[in-house]
């Protein structure tokens, strides 16, 4: 039935596979904790949550040493490919991924505090299986290096966030969870109908393959709307304009520590996958036209959408989300140039908006009561004065305000676009510039005049109207 | 008559296009699933059909397997919250269900 001809070209292949082991020592580990917590879970049902919490956090931590010896095992100046062509290793995706492992690590953190998590009946096992799934899915992600691996991680991280969202079994979870999953369903065929015609052009699913380049966007104008669709699985990941629809529904209904998690991971790690897509393109001077246009537009819109839908919201975690489209929308702003030094601005914004994004929401959790408005906030900083200061000097920074990193983050990106205007002068580039930098202006004046005259005059009612201008400012 | 690629390629356009009109007018959840399951079944159609020209071969077939399979997770996922969310709000039309406020 096997003729050995078959027999040996497998055992060839299997010899080709054996050596990617070692460069997803994290990925395995991470599955295999993952798999013993679901087992635990069915065996021990009755052990306490900590229990499962402890062996998440020590599988996370052993993963995350593991992590960091591939960097004394992978050359820096290298680029390693991984199980064929499917995944690639460099320097800086394995930063990406220490990047992912320290938010994963934050979220556990997190979680242990979080009242939810507690409950007598809460399926800790499950959910930190589904939890650790995510990670893995964007740990593979930021590798990608094939259209089919960026889909089925992409799927691996939705499928676990449309849990996640619903888990805590608050009865209004639910909605948020099925909208998530409807939007992203779609968002994800409409991706791979994208890229089923990309694979029609060129003949290879491979990311970074030369063929892409050498199919002519004047002759085929079509290409143009086929990279569109097939990037917008990753836009959709990101929340940015016009796949953000689901976020606001999600930030309300899933645990916040999760959201704190979404929030940043998936961000920052599809901003790297689409900045070596970007990059690899822009080598090409007619797609990196087409290109720089369409992250500007981007990037634009989900600004200014995300700003403005942010001033009329009364739920904090709703609010959080229109912030957080338009910070995917400075983020994006990066993408518009990808030169050098374009990449050591996206490196340190990322890093910065992890960090701070994770302050902001570990603030809201310890403050915030059950129902989550803005108004509940009231009378809190006085009571709570260390998650009070971490949740206003977080929000300065996300403001971009000049004592805080976020300052000189947001000055990177801006001085890396108007570089950009210089050499390539168009007009789109410009509104881009002055737009960004007024929807900074706009906000950074809010809140001094409300909020820094309401926190030095002491008075209680005064300095929570503050807070909420301080608040609304986190864009 | 030979059936060429464009014939498969404008199936699939029409999968397509029936889908996401199910998935943008109608309001049952289950329904929307099946919309989204067309418009899948599209990017499989022509993904099967560009197969063929792929000098390795193999690579779009391969893809579409996968597709099948992560559809599949997928549905069984969106059947699971149905039922948790039908306990709660006793229906499965989206214009139902809103409490999370607007």
């Amino acid at each position: 039935m096997f003729s050995p001809e078959l027999i040996e070209s497998l055992r060839q292949k299997l010899s080709l596979l054996s050596p990617s082991l070692v460069g997803l020592g994290f990925e395995l580990m991470l599955a295999g904790v993952g798999l013993f917590l679901l087992l635990l879970d069915v065996l021990l049902p009755k052990k306490p949550v900590t229990f499962f919490w402890w062996v998440a956090t020590g599988g996370l931590l052993a993963a995350g040493a593991v992590l960091a010896g591939a960097h004394f095992y992978f050359p820096v100046e290298e680029t390693s490919y991984l199980l064929g062509k499917m995944l690639r290793i460099t320097a800086e995706t394995l930063y990406f991924k220490g990047l992912l492992g320290i938010s994963a690590l934050l979220t556990l953190w997190m979680l242990r505090g979080s009242a939810f998590f507690h409950r007598l009946d809460f399926p800790a096992g499950a959910f930190l299986f589904l939890f650790l799934s995510n990670v893995l899915g964007l740990s593979v992600l930021a590798m990608s290096a094939h259209w089919l691996s960026v889909y089925f991680s992409l799927e691996l991280v939705s499928v676990s966030a449309y849990l996640l969202t619903a888990f805590h079994f608050e009865p209004r979870a639910g909605e948020g969870s099925i909208k998530y999953l409807l939007f992203g369903a779609t968002a994800s065929a409409v991706m791979l109908y994208g890229l089923s015609f990309l694979y029609g052009f060129t003949g290879t699913l491979e990311i970074f393959s030369p063929t892409f380049l050498q199919v002519p966007v004047s002759k085929h104008p079509v290409l143009g709307l086929v990279w569109v669709l097939a990037l917008g699985g990753l836009l959709f990941k990101m929340a940015a304009f016009p796949f953000h629809i689901w976020a606001p529904d999600v930030y309300q209904s899933a645990p916040t520590p999760i959201v704190a998690f979404f929030s940043v991971a998936p961000k920052v790690v599809a901003l790297w996958v689409l900045w070596q897509i970007a990059s690899f393109l822009y080598e090409i001077e007619e797609l990196r036209r087409l290109f720089s246009l369409f992250w500007a537009g981007v990037a634009l819109l989900s600004i200014g959408l995300g700003n403005f839908a942010a001033l009329w919201q009364t739920h904090l975690k709703r609010l959080m989300a229109y912030s957080s489209i338009a910070q995917t929308g400075f983020l994006l702003v990066v993408l518009v140039v990808p030169s050098p030094g374009g990449f050591s601005a996206l490196l340190f914004y990322t890093t910065v908006y992890a960090l701070m994004n994770f302050g902001l929401f570990w603030g809201i959790a310890k403050m915030a009561s059950p129902e989550e408005t803005l108004d509940c906030l009231a009378g809190k900083g006085r009571e709570q004065v260390l998650a009070g200061g971490v949740l206003v000097l977080m929000a300065i920074a996300l403001v971009g305000l000049p004592p805080t990193a976020g300052f000189t983050a947001k000055l990177l990106i801006f001085s890396g676009l108007w570089e950009a205007y210089q050499t390539w002068p168009h007009p789109a580039l410009l509104v881009l510039f002055i737009f960004g930098l007024l929807n900074a202006a706009v906000f950074a004046f809010l809140l001094s005049q409300n909020s820094f005259l309401a926190f030095f005059q002491r008075k209680k009612h005064q300095r929570f109207a503050g807070k909420k201008y301080l608040i609304l400012t986190c864009l | 008559m030979m059936i060429s690629l464009n014939h498969y390629l404008f199936l699939a356009a029409f999968l397509f296009a029936a889908g996401l009109a199910l998935v943008l007018t109608r309001r049952n959840v289950v329904v929307v699933l099946m919309g989204i399951e067309l418009m899948l079944n599209a990017a499989n159609l022509n993904l099967i059909a560009f197969a063929r020209y792929d000098p390795l071969h193999l690579q779009g077939q391969a893809f579409a397997l996968f597709v099948m399979v992560v559809a599949a997770a997928e549905a069984a996922v969106a059947l699971g919250i149905l039922v948790q969310l039908r306990r709660t709000y006793q229906t499965s039309n989206l214009d139902e269900i809103k409490a999370l406020h607007e």
